[in-house]
């Protein structure tokens, strides 16, 4: 399985669900889609940092750091009953272990911030 | 002719955490593990923060933390020891500082929870408590916590 991690913030996205990454204006710029750490755990945008937003499948975007790099994971572990619910809620379909950290793997699309702020009209 | 006496006992395996001493049955510890890497998931129940990778699966981290009043786990690193439990219908990882020797209790050694209810009162359900070196130690019932935290989801 492929992941596309998204550096210093502990989130990987699955290659697979990832149809462009897109530049975004450093400033000025239009939102292209919800910044997703700040949906995803509260951290709000950095004020410097550089970003990129993510074209997913199905037309929804999401902005995230411009710091990322593809990896090659073994398997992706399934979140346990306890928690696949709440996990769900949140976008986490489950974990992988990269050589720098284990690393909570998240499906944008499924968080409903996303699916109604992140598709952006006449996106293709 | 009477029949013999026989005496049910139980295993218990006791563990530290901050002050606090608690214990869970010895049969549930299918590992006990060094500190480990774990992640935060948010908006998860207190005292279930996040998940570890054990055996090439996810396991949730229980933190006793918020029930005995300690300091939480902050991710990425857990306590010193983590005890590996399986229950009824999931694994859990047990995050404490110390892990001690099994003991043996006889059923008649162990108490319904009166002393230990402050711990019952925080969340945590206890099958009873016992007396271990001159302490009240409770007795987690962490299958009843399970189904607890299933229902509030």
């Amino acid at each position: 399985m492929r992941v596309l991690v998204l550096e210093g913030v502990g989130l990987a996205i699955p290659d697979q669900i990832v149809e462009a990454i897109e530049g975004v204006a450093s400033s000025g710029g239009p939102e292209l889609g919800p910044w997703l750490p700040s949906i995803f755990d509260g951290r709000s945008t950095p004020a410097s940092g550089r970003r990129r937003a993510l074209r997913l499948r199905g037309g929804a975007r999401v902005e995230v750091p411009a710091a990322m790099h593809i990896a090659e994971v073994g398997e992706l572990l399934d979140l346990p009953d306890l928690l696949r619910e709440i996990g769900e809620r949140q976008g986490v379909v489950g974990l992988v272990e990269l050589p720098e950290a284990l690393t909570l793997v998240c499906d944008p699309r499924r968080l409903p911030q996303v699916g109604e702020a992140g598709l952006v009209e006449g996106a293709d | 002719m009477s029949a013999p006496e026989t005496t049910t006992t139980t295993a218990l395996m006791p563990m530290v955490i901050g002050e606090h001493r608690i214990a869970v049955e010895a049969l549930s510890v299918l590992e006990i593990l060094g500190p480990q890497q774990w992640v935060a998931i948010p908006n998860t129940p207190p005292m279930l923060p996040g998940a570890l990778a054990w055996r090439g699966r996810a396991v949730g981290v229980l933190d006793l933390g918020p029930a005995l009043d300690l300091p939480t786990l902050s991710a990425p690193s857990t306590r010193n020891r983590n005890a590996i439990l399986q229950l009824t219908d999931d694994t859990v990882a047990l995050s404490v500082d110390r892990v001690l020797e099994v003991c043996r209790a006889a059923a008649d050694a162990i108490a319904p929870v009166h002393a230990a209810s402050w711990v019952v009162d925080g969340g945590l359900p206890c099958r009873g408590e016992i007396e271990l070196d001159e302490l009240v130690v409770p007795i987690l019932d962490l299958d009843a916590w399970a189904v607890a935290s299933r229902r509030a989801r």
